[in-house]
């Protein structure tokens, strides 16, 4: 359903290479924008939970991936404290 | 939870892409916070490329919002809430694989309340905090 219009301006350049890449799709010009749009949409929500760690980052994660478990007692004390309430929801 | 407080999922959140669930006082039905679950993933960035390190994907449990109604504040149940959640990441692991758990802390506050029960910031300047699987169940 095509109910709404999203308005846009642009250079005669920036139209004419779309308008180019729209041919070469064989699509229309609107069809191709949105579906382009839609991709990248896509890609950025569906990107929002995946992470990319820097050189630094990485390395703390490895080291406490492979490193010995150091228990924490406020930890182990929050844990019991939640499995008391197995009958949430 | 604690007897008075309940914790309720919610029912239509994105199309399941997440998992929100309340903090709710059984009596008022007051709502007091909730927190927000989603599967998400861990890997090398560009920086890293040609260097030799496991290029892994690592899968993660994201506790994406956690958040106190400002009225509830000071009652522990943030702290509730976070045992519940990580609860939930645990009987996530039973089901399929997961190295950690990761939170977004939003000020220094809560990279202390986090960091007390052994949540580790990625780096100094970084306010997402992990836990290692591993940890967490030896914590049990």
């Amino acid at each position: 359903m095509t109910d709404s219009r999203i308005n846009m301006r642009v250079s005669t350049k920036n139209h004419e290479e779309i308008k180019a890449a729209a041919q070469l799709a064989e699509q229309d010009l609107t069809t191709f924008m949105v579906s382009a749009a839609l991709e990248k949409a896509d890609r950025l929500v569906a990107d929002s939970n995946i992470f990319r760690l820097t050189a630094v980052e990485y390395l703390a994660l490895e080291r406490a991936l492979s490193g010995p478990v150091v228990p924490n007692p406020r930890l182990r004390e929050l844990l019991k404290l939640t499995k008391a309430s197995a009958g949430l929801s | 939870m604690d007897d008075w407080l309940g914790l309720y999922a919610g029912q239509n959140e994105d199309k399941f892409r997440t998992r929100t669930f309340f903090a709710v006082d059984r009596d008022s039905l007051q709502l007091h916070g909730y927190f927000t679950t989603v599967f998400g993933e861990v890997k090398p960035g560009a920086e890293l490329d040609g260097i030799a390190v496991s290029n892994y994907v690592k899968p993660a449990f994201l506790i994406a919002r956690l958040a106190v109604h400002q009225k509830s504040q000071g009652r522990g149940i943030g702290k509730l809430m976070l045992g519940e959640a990580l609860r939930k990441a645990l009987g996530a692991s039973e089901s399929a694989g997961l190295e950690m758990v990761i939170v977004d802390a939003i000020d220094n506050n809560a990279i202390a309340f986090y960091g007390r029960f052994g949540f580790i910031r990625f780096d100094s300047e970084s306010n997402r905090m992990f836990m290692t699987m591993k940890q967490l169940k030896a914590s049990l």
